[in-house]
């Protein structure tokens, strides 16, 4: 097991502050080789990519085309021509759904899940209404668990595309990924991933889920903001018409009549300056992870949650919801008579940082019949420590606070 | 002074004494436990739902003798705590002199930095809906 003292110190924010970080789900804290790749990229050859001819551009080029090839070997992409750099994996989804639009008709559909991010949401609804397709809205159980049937039951052979994460953001829960996309393929549909909240947990191989595509975020994955990705396969990426367009993207361009040649796959995906300093800040995050190695640290975090469940499970009148179905460090719990928004205010009190309300998931929360729910998630540098205090807290504030209202309310 | 800015002074003298985020929870918290222990299900209608807020909020404000009376509920038993102390600012005054009420009872105030965008705005929200009362 990977020394959690010696990785803890990597860390400026748990060296310096006493906060108990429990939202790395939300974003992860940065170690400081993060941090020190960024800045000596700024203050020593700060240059931007691909066009300059000069030393500290050509040398910068190296770098982000570097954190390319890295982030390809991170998730075993075939090659680094998969991968592109978006904004975050919110734009890596709306990228898609924008190109991925010029192919639907009424006649198509794109199903969707009750257990996605709105990220993950959203633009495919938005797309729809566009195209006139049908959104279809595969269920979660009571516990909020989504069964690879409750997906697969809604694919016909008018189905475009399935969109579902990889992880829940709220519940920690992992659907079968691989089934659901060989029953995809098996219906003629593409496949989107998100794998915001799995790539920081567990190894993740796009070629052995064979999906079509998979985004995530570098921020939760103790990278800087600002940087995500698009995994796509070449093929499928080929297909698709560049949805920005601008300097960099863009190989010749044309008079009115005639068509624009954009420049070969990942580039035109990437027009204006793209996150340089990011990207290199990226790939030092990813080396950082790959010093452990992702198994060993999803066999740490995998301890820790069971653990952080057990204790959590103990206190009266918690209800985890979901429990035996959490994969991924993250859960979510409530508690009668004070709300979500209550528990985190009272702890953060205390110095503890968790998250509350709906987590960008309402058509979850509808399904599970609550409002909001508080939240924990735990990230390589979390430890038992972090877990009791906070287990303590919350056991005092629901015991102080809770229940509140007198019977008949 | 105007019974109106005693008000304000007195609600300034409170909270300042309340010297830590978790003091002033407290304090909240025991404004929304001592207003009322039960769930007024009349009160949790659309029509009085504030909109846009994280924890549902629920304000009605009546005019009963041309003087404003005002019940608050919400989900959230801090946020129910924060409402009610805002709202007992306005309590019996006139509409218009509610209307003249320029000051935001929370400005400059510790406990307004304890509060997310989204809470101090469903505050404001709450307290224009006050001002609004014809």
């Amino acid at each position: 097991m990977p020394d959690l003292k010696a990785i803890r110190e990597r860390f400026p924010f748990l060296r310096t502050c006493n906060t108990v970080y429990l939202d790395s789900a939300a974003t992860a804290q940065k170690p400081d080789v993060v941090m020190d790749a960024m800045s000596a990229f700024y203050t020593g050859n700060y240059a931007s990519v691909h066009r300059g001819v000069y030393d500290i551009s050509l040398l910068a080029t190296q770098r982000y085309e570097k954190a390319r090839a890295a982030t390809a070997r991170f998730i075993n992409a075939v090659s680094p021509a998969e991968i592109v750099f978006t904004q975050g994996a919110t734009a890596a989804l709306n990228l898609l759904a924008w190109s991925l639009s010029a192919g639907m008709n009424q006649h198509s559909n794109v199903v969707v899940t009750e257990l996605e991010h709105h990220a993950n949401y959203l633009p495919w609804k938005a797309m729809c209404k566009k195209t006139g397709a049908s959104l279809r809205v595969a269920k979660v159980g009571e516990d909020g668990f989504l069964t690879a049937d409750a997906v697969t039951s809604q694919m016909d052979s008018h189905t475009a595309v399935v969109c579902v994460t990889a992880a829940s953001n709220v519940l920690g829960c992992v659907p079968a990924i691989g089934e659901i996309t060989a029953c995809a393929h098996a219906c003629g549909a593409l496949t989107v991933i998100d794998g915001a909240q799995l790539v920081a947990h567990h190894s993740v191989d796009v070629q052995a889920l064979d999906c079509d595509f998979f985004c995530f975020s570098a921020h939760k994955l103790y990278g800087p903001t600002g940087i995500g990705v698009l995994y796509g396969k070449l093929e499928q990426l080929q297909m698709l018409e560049p949805w920005q367009l601008g300097g960099g993207m863009v190989d010749s361009v044309g008079s009115f009549e005639e068509e624009d040649v954009w420049q070969p796959v990942p580039l035109r995906f990437e027009a204006g300056t793209p996150p340089i300093a990011e990207a290199i800040g990226f790939h030092a995050a990813l080396d950082f992870l790959g010093e452990y190695g992702m198994d060993k640290i999803a066999a740490m975090e995998e301890e820790l949650t069971q653990y952080a469940l057990l204790e959590t499970s103990r206190i009266p009148h918690v209800r985890i919801i979901g429990r035996e179905h959490v994969t991924v460090p993250v859960f979510s719990l409530s508690t009668e008579g004070l709300s979500s928004y209550d528990l985190a205010a009272l702890l953060n009190a205390y110095g503890i940082a968790v998250r509350c309300g709906s987590h960008c998931a309402q058509p979850l929360m509808t399904r599970l019949g609550c409002m909001d729910t508080l939240r924990v998630s735990l990230g390589v540098y979390s430890t038992i420590n972090d877990v009791d205090n906070f287990c303590t807290r919350l056991e005092s504030i629901i015991n102080k606070y809770g229940r509140h209202r007198c019977a008949g309310s | 002074m105007p019974a109106l800015e005693k008000r304000l002074v007195a609600l300034r003298l409170t909270l300042d004494q309340l010297s830590s985020e978790l003091d002033r929870l407290d304090y909240l918290i025991s404004i929304a436990m001592a207003a009322h222990q039960r769930v007024d299900e009349s009160l949790r209608r659309p029509e009085f739902e504030i909109a846009g807020c994280a924890s549902r909020l629920w304000v009605r404000v009546t005019a009963r003798e041309g003087l404003l009376h005002i019940d608050c509920d919400s989900d959230s038993v801090i946020l129910r705590g924060l409402a009610i102390m805002v709202s007992e600012v306005y309590e019996g005054l006139t509409p218009w002199e509610a209307r003249e009420v320029f000051a935001d009872p929370l400005q400059g105030l510790e406990l307004a930095e304890d509060l997310n965008d989204l809470r101090r705005e469903s505050l404001h929200k709450v307290m224009a809906r006050i001002r609004n009362t014809p």
